[in-house]
């Protein structure tokens, strides 16, 4: 006998839910998202001793802002934008206190040092140019270079037009090229 | 199309050596404990201030004892409000004395103990001065002091007869 499909709850539901006093359905969007924002954070430099913080208050806020989450964009995009903003708030927090930067650590399946040194040297370098872009360029790339979303989705999310997002990401790389070379 | 096809070889690369890390550092992030953390914070923190995407929109929180606070000012103010109120409307005098209600028939009091009744009320309430009684006063309105001087006056004027 087999065992009947679950249903996937769509996030909208959830979300329904949780506004309706289903706190269940709140804890099941964390778990859905956690991860990904974890990993859009990290990418963007977040310290790890910082990241499991920035992920909770990052959904804190959005739960608590969740009345003017309008579907535009999808809840993860919005979740990842609302992230991206608080990282950009707590940078300026710990710019105010010594950091030890920390170099990507970069591991290479190859295992030869050379490779690995010039992939952690790239990954760094990739990690500082993505620091130095303007906003808009910043969320634009990564929006679509790391999550692969389609420039719609990301023109909604930022509230920009389809084409400015593609302008934003032809420069973002631009700059970035010439960065990192 | 693949987003990474429109990046150049270098950019790619460094991306996705990045991505290792980033998914490397995500690993030790325990959605579960962040859930449970989350819920937390949203039955304990009622309101909170928001960053939402666009820059930082602060909805302002007011800390539960200070909303007391200011619910028990308000209280007290309009109180005194009231009693200014009630005090600027009271008919003073012997008048609104002599239209107590007390338990006791007036008209079966003696001269002698009415005035007698009349004057410790006028004493009590010049004692009393920082709470004035009202201008319709039962005997269950009067504060025990009060009631106590009412039956001694009461008691001296039956034994003055």
């Amino acid at each position: 006998m087999g065992v009947p499909a679950t249903a996937v709850v769509s996030d909208g539901d959830l979300i329904a839910r949780y506004q309706a006093g289903d706190e269940s359905a709140a804890a099941e969007l964390v778990r859905r998202h956690a991860g990904a924002l974890a990993r859009f954070l990290a990418i963007q430099g977040a310290p790890e001793s910082e990241l499991e913080d920035l992920v909770q208050d990052t959904l804190f806020n959005a739960f608590r802002a969740l009345g003017r989450f309008r579907g535009g964009a999808s809840f993860r995009t919005w979740l990842l934008t609302i992230g991206t903003n608080l990282l950009k708030d707590r940078r300026r927090q710990w710019a105010r206190r010594p950091v030890i930067e920390l170099t990507p650590d970069v591991a290479d399946p190859s295992g030869d040092p050379s490779a690995v040194a010039e992939a952690t040297w790239t990954a760094q370098k990739l990690e500082e140019g993505i620091g130095k872009l303007a906003r808009l360029q910043r969320e634009v790339f990564l929006l679509r270079a790391h999550q692969g979303l389609p420039y719609a989705e990301i023109a909604r999310a930022l509230e920009i037009s389809e084409g400015a997002a593609r302008v934003h990401f032809h420069h973002a790389v631009k700059r970035l090229k010439a960065w990192i070379r | 199309m693949d987003p990474m096809s429109e990046l150049p070889d270098g950019i790619a690369r460094a991306l996705k050596a990045l991505d290792a890390d980033a998914a490397r550092r995500e690993a030790a992030v325990d959605p579960e404990r962040v859930a449970q953390r989350v819920l937390a914070r949203l039955r304990s923190e009622p309101v909170a201030p928001v960053a939402l995407g666009g820059g930082t929109h602060w909805v302002w929180s007011v800390p539960r004892t200070l909303r007391l606070a200011a619910a028990l000012a308000l209280l007290v103010v309009a109180g005194a409000a009231s009693l200014v109120i009630v005090r600027g409307s009271r008919i003073p005098g012997p008048a609104g004395a002599a239209a107590l209600p007390v338990a006791i028939p007036v008209d079966s009091l003696s001269q002698a103990q009415a005035e007698a009744v009349l004057k410790a009320i006028e004493d009590v309430r010049a004692v009393n001065a920082a709470a004035p009684a009202p201008s319709t006063v039962s005997v269950e309105d009067l504060s025990e002091p009060e009631l106590r001087a009412l039956l001694q006056a009461m008691q001296s004027s039956e034994g003055a007869l």
